[in-house]
């Protein structure tokens, strides 16, 4: 065997060109120092990766890094979509990043190298082709995001969140790699689509109990990365503490990475056999816990987190239709792949425009605030209002937001499919009680504004408090300045909410209510032609 | 280009409809930008929809068609496409021209009043917005290429006309009335429903053509077209379902025209026409067709000599022409019924904005107070004059040829048994529609003695002048107490944006009967050579009909000029009057257990349904704060959740997973 590998470029381009626009940042964040050329930089750097990603992945499917037929680096159509999710995701997520920037917040050159280099991350892990690349590739997407997630200065929160977030993440990736490690020791390779070959080849490996421990510790870790249940409880504090941009990249980016690496795995890895009722397992739990839990949060972000914990339940659902033998068919398989495909790309678009209205309602570099702030936001500003309605309403699968409720369709489908009438039954009832607090938050937007009672407003610090992560950090044990001391307005003693309860209007970016608009248009672009998504996830 | 144009039809006025329900509802009249704004958008798009049908109407040829598909989802298949022929282009020239003509008229109409209180006028944009959507739904349902778009156009506007109708809040009928509508049209729109449901699963595509090139079992036909039959009557008043129409009069005149004249009555007839390949084949439904239409006709007929409400005059003679046209149906010439269809849009939208012009000047729509106009109101005289002889079928007018059609191939039906249905219903429907003539050229001559001749009443207050019927009709808002000096006093001609519209609509209502001689328009309506135009010795029998009803009118009206000749029917009026009394038939029938069994259900509901719904809310709220209370501590919990059920599930897999 030669030693010498040929590599080939071409199909590298999107990993280079994510991977340049991080050290562009760096430089122009070092050379120019302004804040609008960085922005810019990076901005300019994720257009470039998105299209490098959708052209590369049009001209076909490129391998490199190959030893014998086995490749660590494969670029083909569900790369191509993956890259370009994350450039678009990512410059969505710059986009809504301006106004906290402009208030100062974060350091501006940081910010952006650190956005671009969880990009890169992103982009090779769609591409990966076996186990040490697909996990170094999710950590290079995580590593970034323990630091965005505490860069706000001199919150507290936003520390205690990055620390819960990187303490969690970390265990998580040990099980992950121990399971990798094991997987290695039964099977010999490494490769996804090796380990999935001597799966098919030797199914008395499957009869070692050390094997079915390696595949579901590769299970496990992995799905902590989509806050799976019980893998979750570090979603709600560190979305919640994380600036508001960062949370919505982490319940989109980081997710869709989680996503991708699962389906990697799963789909040409691991035995159907025993990942199935693992995966079905994960995904009745993610659900319910998911959705129960949200149905009594009192603050946006954290409602929103919890939400997202469901509707990632609802992303692993097609993929538990594999617990049973009918479920294993090629067809049904395939069928199942595409609908988590479909359903994260439905899934993650709506999410964004949700983010962006909650940015666009907020002030600058505020935190998601509780559900009451947003009493009565429709109708100060009709138009974000609107769109947020729509997102919370696709989310919840109603039919004005189609691609929500195509999303969920197609999820039903396939487990009608697969023959796993009762997994579809649970996702029908948790999309019941789902509607219940998106419904809620979406009317909330349309209630009239609340009367500003100083009586009606004194009873809301301590809701919010009760809602809020309890203090775990020895300097959170004060309780007053617990919910958010790095904003004074929110910490300020109750006499000063009236106040607050009629906000001055706020002036959103022009980029956040674009970002805003773009994603609420692609949004109904796919909701009525679901089949776009449809074709592109089954390819 | 042709599918682009059909394509282009519904949109105009849909944009123009969305765009202006962002618009600020308009508050008090004083928002004058937006009002501006509104009319601007409803004109433009009704405009635009009229331009777009004259250039199909120009340009159409053989019937064409355009479809893509739209979404595939495993075996539910659903096109967007567009069928368009001759009959489809002239209908959709008519829909466009009254819904322009409704646009430029209501500007007048619903004109804030400097005087009055600021409330009259609110709400103008939506109202132009929902006359807008009201058009495009009426569109879509003629050029729709598939039977879903045509059910989606078809559910639009019963939306539109329940918000339409309910437009004037302050007037205590008009929710019921849009309440009534809907709920009525909806019972039809099951049948429909299911009908298209099952003509979709029988031939395996909702695309009209496929329907109408698959060979249905006799069985499936029957059952189909009799379903469809039930929408259709919903939608276009047909008896036992045509009661909510009369009550409808309680929305504005001018969406009382678009309703009457060319959509939402309109669209039933049509759809019957869109797929009477199959009824052909499907006697028993012509049949049933038939008698429906012959029942309606003689029935609205009748109802309308006993009304004292302008509108409702018109309302029920709404009822008995669209008869004709389903008789037509049932007697195999569509080309009439269509024919009689675009007669009847011209000359009863001219009728119902003359009537407005009429109402707008006295703030009644009572004929008790009227009388004598004649002389103060000559445009709106001749109009009606001109309009009412249409109606009546006076040579001639329009409505002359088109329902010398009719009966024609109804006589051809009974006597030489020309048509697809048996020839008792030829029979059913010629006599019906002779004996229709007569009553009408009646109605239609106490309408203009009533209001336009004789002495003025207008300021007469008596028994007399109370309303007839407990639904009568609502005086236009103008005519609010708050300023009765709006009213009766000088009554005069409406101004220029109300007149207009009338004149130019007098110009099909008097003219469009001649299009019959034109091979352009026949060709279009797809009619046989000389179907449409008899002029025999057989049309002298309703003209001499036609001349028995006016005189005894007429007569009647000599003998006691202050008087009401339909007073002549004696202890029936007040039978006539209530519409046969189908109305309480209908409550005794339908409302009583419909309610009984509501309350019944209202019961269950909330002692069983909702004390489990309420329970599981709790049970759920509850859980999820139990859950909520273990996420309290965020990183030591969530550290040993993770590593705590990596364990569990590894072990469970294991354990189980390695079992298996």
């Amino acid at each position: 065997m030669s030693l010498v590998q040929s590599v080939d470029n071409v199909a590298l381009l999107p990993a280079y060109l994510a991977a340049g626009t991080a050290v562009l940042v760096l430089l122009a964040d070092l050379l120019v120092a302004r804040a609008a050329a960085t922005v810019a930089v990076a901005a300019a750097g994720s257009v470039a990766t998105a299209l490098g990603s959708a052209v590369v992945g049009a001209g076909g499917e490129r391998a490199t890094f190959c030893v014998g037929p086995d490749c660590s680096y494969v670029f083909g159509g569900r790369a191509a979509l993956v890259g370009a999710l994350f450039a678009l995701l990512t410059l969505g997520v710059l986009a809504l990043s301006g106004p906290s920037l402009r208030a100062g917040r974060s350091p501006v050159g940081e910010y952006c190298f650190l956005l671009a280099c969880a990009m890169t991350g992103g982009v090779v892990l769609g591409a990966a082709g076996d186990l040490i690349t697909l996990i170094v590739a999710l950590e290079t997407l995580t590593l970034p995001l323990y630091v965005l997630v505490g860069l706000r200065r001199g919150s507290v929160a936003s520390a205690e969140a990055a620390v819960t977030f990187f303490v969690v993440s970390v265990v998580a990736t040990t099980l992950t790699l121990l399971g990798a490690a094991l997987l290695y020791a039964v099977t010999g390779g490494l490769h996804l689509d090796r380990v999935g070959a001597l799966f098919a080849e030797r199914p008395e490996l499957l009869d070692v109990p050390l094997t079915t421990a390696a595949v579901a510790l590769v299970l496990l870790g992995l799905a902590f990365k989509v806050a799976a249940v019980p893998f979750h409880a570090w979603a709600p504090a560190t979305y919640d503490g994380a600036p508001l941009p960062v949370a919505a990249y982490l319940s989109t980016a980081s997710k869709l990475g989680g996503v991708v690496a699962l389906l990697a795995v799963v789909q040409h890895a691991l035995p159907a056999r025993v990942t199935g009722p693992v995966l079905a397992g994960l995904a009745v739990l993610t659900m319910t816990v998911g959705n129960l839990v949200a149905l009594r949060q009192h603050r946006t972000v954290r409602l929103l987190a919890w939400s997202s914990v469901a509707q990632a339940g609802y992303v692993l659902a097609p993929l538990g239709a594999l617990a049973l033998a009918a479920g294993r068919s090629d067809d049904a398989r395939a069928a199942a792949y595409a609908a988590a495909v479909a359903y994260v790309v439905f899934f993650v678009i709506v999410e964004l425009a949700a983010f962006a209205a909650l940015v666009a309602l907020r002030p600058a570099g505020a935190d998601g605030g509780t559900v009451d702030d947003l009493r009565g936001a429709a109708r100060r500003r009709p138009w974000v209002g609107a769109a947020f309605a729509l997102a919370l309403i696709g989310l919840a699968g109603l039919p004005p937001g189609l691609a929500g409720l195509f999303a969920k369709v197609t999820v039903v489908r396939a487990l009608l499919d697969g023959g796993a009438g009762w997994l579809a039954l649970v996702v029908a009832v948790n999309a019941v009680i789902g509607l219940a607090y998106y419904l809620r938050l979406a009317t909330r937007l349309y209630a009239a504004p609340a009367p500003a009672l100083p009586a009606d407003a004194a009873p809301t610090p301590p809701l919010s408090a009760d809602a809020a992560p309890a203090p775990t950090l020895p300097t959170g044990a004060a309780p007053a300045p617990t919910p958010t001391p790095a904003l004074p307005a929110d910490a300020a003693p109750a006499p000063a909410r009236p106040t607050e309860a009629v906000p001055a209007p706020v002036h959103p970016g022009v980029a956040v209510v674009a970002t805003l608009a773009v994603a609420t248009l692609v949004a109904v672009v796919v909701g009525f032609a679901p089949q776009l998504v449809l074709d592109l996830a089954a390819r | 280009m042709t599918g682009l144009l059909g394509a282009l039809l519904p949109t105009a006025p849909l944009v123009a409809g969305l765009v202006g329900l962002l618009l600020p509802p308009g508050a008090g009249g004083r928002d004058d930008r937006a009002r501006r704004a509104a009319v601007g958008l409803g004109v433009a798009g009704a405009a635009g929809a009229l331009l777009v049908a004259l250039v199909l109407l120009a340009r159409v040829g053989p019937p064409a068609e355009t479809s893509t598909t739209w979404l595939d989802l495993g075996g539910l298949r659903v096109t967007l496409g567009v069928r368009l022929d001759g009959a489809a282009a002239l209908v959709a020239v008519a829909v466009a021209a009254v819904a322009l003509a409704v646009q430029v008229y209501s500007v007048g109409y619903l004109r804030p009043d400097p005087h009055a209180a600021a409330e009259i006028d609110h709400r103008y944009p939506p109202y132009a917005a929902q006359i807008s959507l009201f058009t495009a739904a009426m569109l879509l349902v003629v050029v729709a290429g598939d039977l879903v778009m045509l059910l989606v156009g078809w559910e639009v506007m019963g939306v539109c006309s329940y918000l339409l109708i309910a437009h004037d809040r302050r007037l205590p009928g008009a929710p019921a009335a849009a309440m009534k509508a809907f709920l009525v049209t909806r019972v039809g729109d099951v049948g429909f429903l299911l009908g298209i449901a099952l003509l979709g699963v029988s031939a395996g595509s909702f695309r009209i053509a496929d329907v109408l090139a698959h060979d249905h079992s006799a069985g499936t036909l029957t059952a189909a077209c009799l379903l469809l039959l039930a929408g259709v009557a919903g939608k276009s008043a047909q008896f036992p379902l045509h009661t909510w129409l009369p009550d409808a009069m309680a929305g504005p005149t001018p969406v009382s025209a678009l309703i009457h004249a060319a959509t939402m009555v309109a669209a039933g007839v049509y759809a019957v026409t869109r797929l009477y390949p199959l009824f052909e084949r499907a006697p028993v439904a012509l049949a049933v067709l038939g008698a429906m239409g012959a029942v309606t006709l003689l029935l609205g007929a009748l109802a309308a000599t006993a009304q004292d409400d302008l509108k409702r005059v018109l309302a029920w003679s709404t009822v008995s022409q669209i008869g004709y046209m389903t008789g037509a149906l049932a007697v195999g010439a569509p080309a009439a019924a269509l024919f009689h269809l675009l007669a009847h849009a011209a000359f009863k939208a001219l009728l119902f904005l003359a009537a407005g012009a009429v109402i707008h000047a006295l703030g009644t729509a009572s004929m008790s107070r009227m009388g004598g106009l004649r002389a103060a109101m000559p445009v709106t005289f001749w109009c009606t004059v001109i309009g009412l002889g249409a109606l009546a079928g006076l040579p001639p007018l329009s409505g002359f040829w088109s329902k010398e059609g009719v009966l024609a191939a109804a006589e051809a039906a009974a006597l030489h048994g020309d048509g697809p249905a048996p020839a008792w219903v030829g029979w059913l429907v010629w006599l019906a529609g002779l004996v229709g003539v007569a009553v009408t050229a009646w109605y239609a001559t106490r309408l203009l003695l009533r209001t336009f001749l004789g002495e003025a009443r207008t300021r007469e207050v008596g028994p007399q002048a109370a309303p007839a019927h407990p639904h009568a009709a609502p005086a236009h808002p103008h005519a609010t107490a708050a300023h009765p000096h709006a009213t009766a006093a000088h009554p005069h001609d409406p101004p220029p944006v109300m007149r207009w519209p009338l004149l130019l609509l007098a110009v099909p209502a008097a003219l469009l009967g001649l299009a019959a001689f034109l091979p352009p328009f026949t060709g279009r309506l797809a009619a046989p050579e000389g179907e449409l135009t008899h002029l025999g010795p057989a049309a002298l029998l309703p003209l001499a009909l036609l001349a028995a009803g006016a005189g005894l009118a007429w007569a009647g009206w000599r003998r006691d000029r202050a008087g009401d000749p339909a007073r002549a029917l004696g202890p029936l009026g007040p039978v006539f009057a209530a519409g046969f009394r189908l109305d309480a038939v209908q409550r005794a029938l339908v409302v009583r257990p419909v309610t009984a069994l509501a309350r019944l259900a209202r019961a269950g509901d909330e002692r069983v349904v909702d004390g489990t719904v309420e329970g599981t809310g709790r049970g759920a709220a509850g859980l999820g704060g139990a859950l909520a209370g273990l996420h309290r501590a965020a990183l030591p919990r969530a550290a040993v959740a993770v590593l705590a059920g990596a364990l569990l599930i590894g072990l469970a897999a294991v354990l189980i997973g390695g079992a298996a």
